[in-house]
């Protein structure tokens, strides 16, 4: 089982943090301006990639989630820079998909959450194109995930973390500059939430995520058909990636742990959801 | 000459629309469209609707744009041939590996890629092409540049929203209401899942609920987030210059004689500006100005009953 998370930029990039994953996907996919963005241009994304290289680590690069026409360009230099050195390129987007298979027909290529495959007919004709890996769509529950499995491509599904509830053309959390004293893009540092009603939402760039930590630590055996784990953390500090990793290695190598499950209860800022995993709201958690 | 395309809530709808002017008219299958049940038809209807819009010399559209659960690929292609026998003129769809089929069984069947496939760019769309699709529903926040780019890119149609709503999200890639509220049932053997639009049950909008932005205080309280309906009319001269396919004029669930004035409207003013080569602007947007005052009331009666709806966990909405 391959244990995957995601990283943003080159300061997010601490061995700890690093160190109980198999491979990492570097860059910001909910935003272009997020600062140090490793897939807005720049050097450091050949340096995040050979800093995992030296740690054994798969190297993997996440594209920009939404682009429109004026975008692709900037979007397939990135991909152009990352194909020379990374293991596997994701994309969210149908369109980089195409690029990227066509373009680069031996790269590892993973179909993001967002790139919204809910049925085994898209998953096929994805594989067909090249496309090896996929992470469902975020609404699919255990079994309809076994099914698109069943195609033959890869399936790796988010077993601990934030996703997203919605993505659009911009970023809402920039109209609250004055209200919270902070411009972008250092806005989006603040640990922020969108409350109403029984709801909390994560405002992110381009993107409103789940308030609270989808968990499956306690439903992981029903998962297990799956092959690779990602723990969802491309807006969390560095600890929790590293936390919520090492915790996650453990249940894969030594079984379940109350200790460590009670450790993920007191990292959570909203309480756990099972997403759609169980045909329930998003926000529903079911116990073990 | 651009296709002015209107809703079909129910059969008394589609022959209002027709009487109005429309060339063609969309309707949703029972279980498989972005709606609730209430304004979908089954076979039965479908095939009355058919004879209206053939009757009226125009046109009928399925829409059967949920997306399915794994596994009904099956019972999806047993719709299209109940639907294919009908004489549809043309599917709309939102799952590309779905469109391949439908390309692949009946290559001579018209394929519309709906608004939810939130088509974003030129090299989308061209993947949506090849899949078999032969237009493309623009997103509300697409401008026309855009669109003309990826037609002229793709070869693919143009269909573009002239009534309908925008919010802050692209609308096949917006979870909200069924992170909130999910009641999972079956509709004639199918999958239903309701608070879940892309899945063919209902948004409950939440986006509509009083939010508020807090961290280490409450930095604003009571905002909505964006959700907007829109009535387009400046726009549309351009639109139709620069060879937009279809205007499209969304509102299964609005109320007959709104939506029959509405097409009205809309089918003299395009007929007045291809005739004329212009229009009295200011004429169109006041009687415009009017409808969009029942509209909103409509609609909040609408929004207030589905967030009822989600906080009661009801199924019938």
């Amino acid at each position: 089982m391959e244990l995957t998370a995601n990283i943003p930029n080159l300061e997010s990039m601490s061995e700890c943090s690093i160190k109980p994953y198999d491979s990492i996907y570097l860059g910001m996919p909910y935003c272009w301006e997020y600062e140090g963005n490793l897939i807005a241009g720049g050097d450091d994304l050949s340096s995040a990639i050979e800093l995992l290289h030296v740690m054994g680590k798969n190297a993997y690069v996440s594209t920009f989630a939404v682009p429109r026409n004026k975008d692709l360009k900037r979007v397939f230099r990135a991909i152009d820079l990352a194909a020379e050195m990374s293991d596997g390129i994701e994309a969210n987007n149908l369109g980089v998909m195409r690029y990227v298979t066509k373009e680069y027909p031996d790269m590892k290529v993973i179909a993001g959450g967002l790139a919204n495959v809910y049925t085994a007919s898209t998953a096929e004709l994805l594989y067909s194109i090249g496309v090896s890996r996929i992470v469902p769509a975020y609404e699919l529950s255990i079994e309809d995930i076994e099914k698109i499995k069943e195609t033959g491509v890869e399936v790796e599904v988010v077993v601990h973390g934030k996703v997203p509830v919605g993505i659009g053309h911009e970023c809402f959390l920039k109209k609250f500059s004055s209200a919270v004293g902070k411009e972008c893009p250092k806005i989006c540092r603040e640990e922020m939430f969108f409350r109403s009603e029984d709801l909390v939402l994560k405002p992110f760039g381009h993107a409103t995520l789940s308030g609270k930590d989808i968990c499956m630590y306690e439903h992981i055996d029903k998962l297990k058909f799956a092959d690779a784990f990602r723990i969802e953390a491309v807006t969390e500090r560095i600890g929790y990636r590293e936390r919520i990793g090492r915790i996650y290695r453990n249940l894969i190598e030594r079984g379940f742990s109350r200790s460590d499950f009670e450790e993920l209860r007191s990292i959570s800022e909203n309480g756990f959801a099972n997403g759609y995993y169980f045909n329930k709201a998003g926000q529903i958690y079911i116990p073990g | 000459m651009v296709e002015l395309l209107g809703p079909g809530g129910n059969l008394e709808m589609i022959e209002a629309v027709f009487k109005a002017g429309a060339d063609s008219v969309y309707a949703g299958v029972l279980g498989w469209s972005r709606r609730s049940k209430k304004y979908e038809m089954r076979d039965e209807e479908l095939k009355k609707a058919v004879k209206i819009a053939h009757d009226y010399g125009g046109m009928l559209r399925a829409a059967i744009n949920a997306m399915p659960k794994p596994g009904e690929e099956r019972m999806y292609i047993e719709r299209l041939d109940a639907l294919y026998s009908m004489n549809i003129d043309a599917v709309i769809l939102n799952d590309i590996g779905l469109m391949k089929a439908t390309e692949e069984r009946y290559p001579d069947l018209k394929i519309v890629a709906s608004i939810g496939a939130s088509i974003l760019n030129r090299e989308e769309a061209m993947l949506y092409r090849e899949a078999g699709a032969d237009m493309f529903v623009a997103d509300c926040k697409m401008n026309l540049d855009e669109m003309v780019e990826i037609k002229k890119y793709t070869g693919l149609g143009v269909e573009v929203l002239i009534h309908a709503n925008t919010d802050f999200t692209y609308l096949g890639r917006c979870w909200m209401s069924s992170y909130k509220s999910l009641k999972y049932e079956t509709v004639d053997g199918k999958a239903y899942y309701i608070g879940s639009p892309n899945r063919g049950g209902v948004c409950f909008r939440p986006c509509l609920l009083g939010w508020k932005l807090t961290g280490e205080r409450v930095y604003a309280s009571d905002f909505k987030l964006p959700n907007d309906m829109f009535l387009m009319l400046d726009e549309i001269p351009e639109m139709i210059d620069r060879g937009v396919d279809c205007l499209k004029i969304q509102g299964r669930e609005y109320s007959v004689q709104l939506i029959h004035d509405l097409v009205r409207l809309y089918r003299n003013f395009i007929d007045d500006y291809i005739e004329r080569g212009e229009v009295d602007m200011e004429a169109y947007r006041s009687e415009l100005d009017a409808i969009a005052e029942k509209r909103d009331s409509e609609r909040l009666r609408r929004t207030l009953e589905l967030m009822r709806a989600a906080r009661a966990e009801k199924s019938e909405v």
